[in-house]
């Protein structure tokens, strides 16, 4: 497929393993650095509320986002999944766009035992709600 | 492996459109050259040889527009008449030729022409110091994509090729990997759907209609109902103002031996600005009797006959969404069977329905709308409406490009941003691959 070529950092990975593995995480942002060379951690939080983890987002530019996702299934019973995001606003500029949807199955491939994918151009299409009715429909 | 070391120099982008064909430099914001994807030619009666006898008067069309160089081709002795000033100026016995028929590559003397004047009249390199990427369509055969490959390294001998699917980088300039991408051009109206960056092909729905049939019908429409007759500029000498309603007063040129091609791409130059200038589609399900009730816009054709128009704004781009009903057959010419012709919003519809139940949702709310025929105001609005009513219970959500350049050149910018990153040389199919493999690699590499 039409790729970017984009490499993706060893701390991609080991940050996945620290949330999906030790638990030690509940959200990592991913950037692809401005060079546009490799995807390399921006942030991660140990803890934190779903809208900290949204308001992390910038407004104006791209970014990947891995979250572990708390919620109840429709039986009542407690669930944890991780669930990996694409943040592409419209407003970020078309470069930065391009980009990271060019790159995105490069760093998906990398993180092993996604249960769910949001492709996101705004907040609604990132909200709790509109998640948690793709994690259940899954 | 030896791959092409991309960042040194500039690659070329070219996106080769039904109605124009856009070129110009990797990692630019827009193209440099956009020419219409049209090769003008002479056709020669024996011992006519050189009957470009240009008289005065369309040296004076010419000057209007500064893009009139000639290209000259090799290997045929016959002259070529390429970009808008060209091929827009009256000679007698020019035939107009595209590359494309519905959406592949059939005509592959006129597809080297327009390649031929790309780099030596628009761009002015070699292309044998450079990269070059090309667009191709979702539907494009294995055996066309070799063929290109090797016209790419054997005749023009470039450093490295790549070609991508126009869907695909439609979708990536939207910020997207998986949406639905519905392409309304000159010649063909396509729905793809990519998933993660690759096309779903069992799922490609397209009609060959586009932007050009629309501007045909724009014309049979005015015509028959105002009784007049469109005189495309090429003909007309001298008018006078008129008011509007009242037959035009203008002196025609003779201009005999005018070609069918010709006169049609006249006509559609003309037509084109009328829709550009006063057509709208109906946001909302088509009511005549509503619709009438909206304003008036006036417009003036070239030989000077002007009226205000109302309902045809609508009807004309109309076609798009109910092509079974708003389709006129034309007297005097063959019928248009319209059985099996669908709305665009169809055609997303039908396109969806052909992939996988999982990713359905995704699909429908992320339909990105590209191509020149999709402008129209009020379309989004409508394909929401009717989206909805077709398939109810979805989220449906329709990005289209509030900036036209976007959306016209969308194609064309993708390839720019992708082909320009220092990490997209390893995709490349470098010179060396090339020969050591052959044009096979294009199907594995670019797939």
């Amino acid at each position: 497929m039409a790729a970017s070529g984009v490499g993706v950092k060893d701390e991609c990975i080991n940050a996945f393993q620290d949330l999906k593995l030790g638990r030690k995480l509940k959200y990592i942002i991913y950037k692809i650095s401005d060079n546009f060379k490799e995807v390399v951690v921006e942030k991660t939080g140990e803890e934190g509320e779903y809208d900290d983890f949204i308001a992390s987002l910038p407004e104006n530019e791209c970014r990947y986002a891995v979250y572990d996702f708390n919620y109840t299934n429709e039986e009542g019973g407690k669930r944890t999944k991780i669930v990996f995001y694409t943040w592409s606003p419209d407003t970020a500029r078309i470069k930065m766009k391009m980009v990271y949807a060019a790159t995105k199955e490069a760093i998906k491939k990398k993180l092993d035992g996604i249960y769910v994918e949001v492709q996101c151009t705004d907040l609604a299409e990132a909200s709790y709600e509109t998640v948690l009715e793709k994690v259940n429909r899954k | 492996m030896t791959t092409y070391g991309g960042d040194e120099i500039s690659a070329i982008v070219i996106d080769i459109g039904s109605s124009l064909s856009k070129a110009g430099w990797s990692g630019e914001d827009s193209p440099k050259v956009i020419v219409p994807s049209y090769v003008g030619s002479i056709i020669e009666d024996e011992g006519n040889k050189n009957s470009t006898t240009i008289n005065a008067d369309t040296t004076l069309i010419n000057d209007v527009n500064n893009n009139n160089s000639i290209n000259t081709s090799s290997k045929k002795n016959n002259k070529k008449y390429i970009g808008d000033g060209q091929i827009s100026c009256w000679r007698e016995n020019m035939e107009l030729k595209n590359p494309l028929k519905n959406g592949l590559i059939e005509d592959w003397d006129t597809l080297e022409d327009l390649w031929d004047y790309i780099f030596n009249e628009g761009l002015m390199i070699d292309p044998s110091e450079h990269p070059l990427f090309v667009s191709e369509c979702s539907w494009n055969t294995r055996n066309i994509r070799e063929k290109l490959t090797e016209l790419a390294f054997e005749k023009y001998q470039v450093q490295a090729f790549y070609v991508a699917k126009d869907a695909v980088l439609s979708a990536f300039s939207s910020g997207r990997s998986t949406g639905l991408i519905l392409d309304s051009g000159g010649g063909t109206t396509s729905a793809v759907p990519v998933s993660d960056g690759y096309v779903l092909k069992k799922g490609i729905i397209k009609q060959n209609f586009g932007g050009d049939f629309l501007s045909e019908q724009a014309a049979a429409l005015i015509e028959s109902l105002y009784n007049i007759t469109i005189i495309p500029r090429y003909k007309i000498k001298s008018k006078e103002a008129v008011d509007a309603g009242i037959p035009a007063k203008f002196v025609e040129y003779p201009r005999p031996n005018t070609t069918p091609s010709f006169h049609q791409y006249a006509m559609n130059q003309v037509m084109h600005e009328f829709k550009e200038t006063i057509c709208q589609v109906s946001e909302n399900p088509y009511r005549e009797s509503i619709l009438k009730g909206r304003p008036l816009k006036c417009y003036e054709f070239p030989n000077g006959y002007n009226n205000s128009f109302g309902i045809e704004r609508f009807k004309i781009p109309e076609i798009m969404i109910q092509p079974r009903e708003f389709i006129i057959q034309k007297p005097n010419t063959e019928p248009i069977d319209t059985t099996n012709l669908l709305g665009i919003h169809e055609l997303i519809y039908r396109s969806i329905n052909l992939c996988d139940v999982d990713i359905r949702p995704n699909l429908y709310s992320n339909i990105v709308l590209t191509g020149g025929n999709t402008l129209f105001n009020g379309l989004m609005d409508r394909l929401n409406n009717e989206l909805s009513m077709l398939a109810p219970g979805t989220k449906v959500r329709i990005h289209a490009s509030g900036n036209s350049a976007e959306r016209k050149f969308g194609v064309w910018n993708g390839g720019s941003i992708l082909s320009s990153l220092g990490t997209f040389h390893q995709l490349w199919i470098s010179k060396k691959e090339y020969e050591e493999i052959g044009k096979s690699i294009v199907e594995k590499r670019c797939n």
